[in-house]
């Protein structure tokens, strides 16, 4: 799809329902195919999942073999708390959004 | 009841408890002393509100309780002041925490001004204006020590949870379960992401990850084993004992330290840096720890009915009594004795079953320091709180409802007790208004006190105010302690005074009703210049009242034994008449009223010539001396209270009701309700609305 | 009786059930989810500073529940209990309850909600107040005693429990 274009933003769902992780792996996919990376926007993520959390590193990790990146963006206190109740806290350090 | 809604009940009372240690420890950076422990205690008790928060995703409440601790931690390590400025953001902040619990809890919105102005004067303290709101700086977890945990011997465990394929999809959240682990005790944990798939791959509905989760936990093992259960074969739990219970729970720190390194095969690179700075050598020496008491927490109503059902087996005892007292005693001496033995086997129960529910009046007292404060603002008068005795103990049910009728009358005694400033300082006294709250058990009550050193009652004032309302007759020539009294009249509170605080009547008309609706009494003394003091005269137990059991007529009533003198059958020479109505005791140099229960309650049968009844000389807080004229005494004896006016009316003169040992209820007397002098009799009730059909 | 009044019967309308009850000559109803028992007239524990029709309170199963006298709150002259009476434990809106002292409990009957009316209005005849409704059978008009006005009436709400008397109170019983 040409050159990388500037990052594209997702909005991440209120909460992580399995149907609307369906959608935003869709949309991850997207991206990746188009060879973007991605800022996800998690302000407000109220109630998240552990299926939010495992698509979001999966991505990340996928995003990264093409040296694309997937970034958090002001995660919302909920995400913060899930990731570190997960057990993941030191991939949430990883996947903050430092530049902006 | 969900396992998580369990739990989050469960965080809320900890949330409770954790509140009013910070309340107490604000409290006491006010007074002299060295700060040190009490920083470290409120440090301590925000510490784990905001890690209870962050577990059950309660954002504002974890958002702003990281604030605090952040501000915290600078105090504590001496990286900020505690100056005035200090002190009242930590105030606010406590009550800002408070606020959010109950938002929490209850739904009720913390005022968003407020919370915002605390949260932000804490962040800017604590010098995290700079970071974005939602990071949360993790603090080496070693230094805080959760101070508030069960202090019972924890039994550590090694927890794999592998979710299967069906688990998410079943509409079980991993993330839930791994929280309900978590509240169970003290967790470190390890995530295995090996068998993570690449993004095209994934089935966003299968959960790939494992766990393995270290916790210490002093929960029984069937708590845990639940989870397990629960989740039937939509997961794999697998749990192993790895350390037998131990004296104390070992500090966090070490158990992060040892488990900490991740071990799983990471196939991408995630370095995973460990939420715990390096333990090491932490400045902070380890609190002292007393050594710890086993405790279990036990729902209220699980107290309830034991309450209820000691109340029943008194009643069933009093009835056994009864009925032995006809039989001969020396026929049937083992029977005597053993029910003797077994009365004195049930007060005993009945005493251990209060002091189960008693809970120290601290968790009230605590709250008024913030309360006081404001009130000083808004008053612009400067008043100083002491507090005595706060560890004594009472009924648990009374303790919650004391909070209202306490603010109630310290609002009372700023607002027309205390003198503003420059008044007092012309007369002569200490600027900043003193106010003295005191508790005390005397026998089988205890006793709360409430003395200002202000101006006393306005006696000129309250009769002037009660004329104009009708409540008392403009002729009426009333005693100085009649007058301080009419402030507790319904009607009396007036518009110009404080406002209510939940709508319900204001003032000491409502004052008064909560504490009688409580089998208790409430008086006060004034003296003019000097001050007022008010006397909350509460049971021990809630629902069990000594009284003293006498008949009138057919029926009987009770009086309760707190408030007698004396009972006596009077001589003809002790009966003063002033005039034909109102019959005098002569009793140890004073003129004691008597009142006639009979004619009181239009009771047919008495007997009428006091010198062939008893008369019971009772004293009861905020009313007069009374002499109760009764046929005779039955006996004394521990009754369970029923309210009366929540299952009928309330009556003047009566203050609730019981079921006696023949099953049938009997009236408790209210003394200071008794005959007010102010006029007795209510019109008639309205006659019925037809002629007879 | 009109014979306009006479109830038609509509067979598809759904029934209510009614304990009937009797004072004097008159008979009324209780509508049945309102009834949680029947008792025999013992005397209660009266209460001072109470109306004449309330008779006092009685112990059910460890409550405290009060006993009103509803021939006395009609204004007619009332005999005094004895254990031939029956008490009619009731339960209002708000779950409160009180016993109702009548002569006799006669039956329990089903009535046609077309057979249900509300409250007519006659002109200073026997209608009082504390009839909700009434309801037609073979040829009589019987009325639904309205349990909830009487519970209200026996807990009274609100401030005009005052225990002081206006100035004027020269002993006016």
């Amino acid at each position: 799809m040409g050159e990388p274009s500037a990052v594209g933003r997702l909005e991440l769902p209120g909460t992580g329902d399995l149907v609307a992780m369906r959608d935003l792996k869709a949309a991850l996919l997207e991206r990746l195919e188009g060879g973007q990376s991605v800022h996800l926007d998690a302000t407000h993520v109220a109630e998240p999942s552990a299926a939010l959390i495992q698509l979001i590193e999966a991505a990340a990790t996928s995003f990264a073999a093409r040296d694309l990146t997937v970034s958090l963006v002001s995660p919302s206190d909920a995400l913060c708390a899930a990731y570190e109740d997960l057990g993941l806290f030191g991939a949430l350090m990883t996947r903050i959004a430092v530049d902006l | 009841m969900s396992e998580e809604e369990d739990l989050k009940r469960i965080f809320f009372l900890e949330c409770e408890e954790l509140i009013g240690n910070a309340e107490q420890s604000v409290e006491a950076l006010r007074g002299d002393g060295v700060p040190t422990e009490a920083i470290n205690a409120l440090f301590r008790a925000v510490h784990s509100v905001k890690g209870g928060a962050g577990a059950f995703g309660i954002e504002g409440l974890a958002k702003f309780a990281h604030a605090f601790e952040s501000f915290m931690d600078r105090l504590r390590k001496g990286r900020a002041e505690l100056d005035q400025a200090a002190l009242d953001l930590l105030f606010d902040g406590v009550d800002v925490l408070r606020m959010l619990v109950e938002e929490a809890r209850d739904g009720i919105r913390a005022p968003q001004a407020r919370y915002e102005a605390a949260l932000s004067g804490l962040r800017e303290a604590a010098g995290l204006e700079d970071e974005p709101e939602g990071e949360q700086e993790t603090l080496p977890v070693a230094e805080a020590e959760t101070g508030t945990e069960l202090k019972v011997p924890t039994t550590q465990y090694r927890i794999r949870f592998a979710p299967g394929p069906r688990l998410m999809t079943a509409g079980v959240d991993p993330l839930r379960i791994l929280r309900a682990i978590k509240a169970l005790g003290d967790v470190s944990i390890e995530v295995d992401d090996a068998k993570l798939p690449a993004l095209v791959e994934l089935d966003p509905s299968v959960c790939f990850y494992a766990w393995t989760i270290t916790l210490d936990s002093a929960a029984p093992r069937a708590d845990i084993e639940e989870i397990s259960e629960m989740l039937d074969d939509l997961a794999e739990i697998e749990i192993e004992v790895t350390c037998e219970p131990q004296p104390e729970p070992p500090p966090i720190g070490t158990s992060l330290a040892v488990t900490e390194a991740p071990k799983t095969a990471a196939t991408k690179p995630n370095p995973a840096a460990p939420p715990a700075t390096a333990p090491a050598a932490s400045a902070v020496p380890p609190p002292r720890r007393d050594k710890p008491v086993p405790t279990v927490r036990v729902d209220v109503p699980k107290l309830e009915r034991l309450g209820n059902m000691v109340g029943e087996l008194i009643i069933t005892q009093a009835f056994l009594a009864r009925q032995a007292a006809s039989l001969d005693a020396d026929e049937h001496r083992s029977l005597f004795r053993a029910l003797d033995e077994m009365s004195q086997h049930i007060r005993d129960l009945a005493d251990a079953a209060t002091s189960i529910r008693a809970q120290p009046l601290k968790v009230v007292f605590s709250r008024f320091g913030a309360q006081i404060r404001d009130l000083e603002k808004a008053t612009g008068k400067r008043i100083r709180l002491e507090v005595r005795g706060d560890s004594t103990e009472i009924d648990k049910t009374v303790v919650d409802r004391l909070s209202e009728p306490l603010t109630h009358m310290i609002r009372n005694s700023i607002d027309h007790g205390i003198e503003p400033t420059d008044v007092r300082i012309a007369a002569g006294k200490d600027p900043v208004g003193l106010l003295r709250l005191s508790a005390e058990q005397r026998g089988a009550q205890v006793v709360i006190e409430l003395a200002d050193d202000g101006g006393g009652v306005d006696r000129e004032r309250v009769l002037r105010k009660a004329i104009e309302k009708g409540l008392v007759p403009a002729d009426a020539a009333l005693t100085d302690e009649e007058i301080d009294n009419i402030i507790f009249l319904p009607g009396f509170s007036t518009a110009d005074s404080v406002t209510s605080i939940s709508g319900r009547g204001v003032g000491m008309d409502a004052v008064r009703e909560t504490i009688t609706e409580m089998g208790g009494q409430v008086g006060l003394v004034s003296r003019p210049g000097q001050g007022t003091t008010f006397s909350l005269y509460l049971p021990l137990s809630l629902a069990i009242l000594d009284a003293m059991v006498t008949v009138v007529g057919r029926q009987f009533y009770l009086i309760p034994t707190g408030v007698i003198v004396e009972s006596l059958r009077p001589p003809a020479s002790a009966i003063v008449r002033m005039d034909e109505a109102s019959p005098m005791l002569s009793w140890r140099g004073q003129m004691v009223r008597i009142l006639p229960l009979a004619k009181e309650f239009a009771i047919d049968g008495a007997v009428e010539d006091p010198t062939l009844s008893i008369l019971v000389v009772v004293r009861p807080a905020g009313g007069e001396m009374l002499a109760i004229q009764v046929d005779d005494l039955i006996g004394q004896e521990p009754v369970v209270v029923k309210s009366l006016e929540k299952n009928f009316r309330k009556v003047p003169g009566l203050s609730a009701a019981t079921i006696l040992g023949d099953g049938r209820p009997a009236l408790i007397l209210d003394p200071p309700t008794l005959g007010s002098s102010f006029g007795r009799r209510r019109k008639q009730e309205t006659t019925p609305m037809l002629a007879a059909g | 009786m009109d014979a306009k009044r006479q109830p038609v019967q509509a067979d598809d309308s759904p029934e209510a059930q009614f304990v009937s009850f009797e004072i004097g000559a008159d008979t009324f109803l209780i509508p049945i989810e309102r009834v949680v028992e029947f008792r025999i007239w013992s005397e209660p524990t009266a209460v001072p500073h109470t109306p004449e029709y309330v008779r006092g309170i009685v112990n059910i199963r460890g409550e405290i529940v009060p006993i009103y006298d509803v021939a006395a709150r009609m204004g007619r002259t009332h005999t005094q209990p004895t254990d031939r009476h029956v008490v009619v434990i009731v339960r209002g809106e708000d779950s409160r309850s009180i016993g109702l002292v009548v002569d006799s409990v006669t039956d329990i009957v089903n009535v046609r909600t077309s057979a249900m009316a509300p409250m007519p209005k006659i002109e200073g005849g026997k209608a009082t107040p504390f009839m909700s409704g009434v309801v037609f059978i073979d040829s009589k008009i019987l009325g639904v005693t309205d349990i909830d006005r009487l519970v209200q009436e026996t807990f009274p709400e609100g401030e005009h429990q005052t225990y002081l008397a206006p100035p004027d109170a020269a002993g006016s019983r």
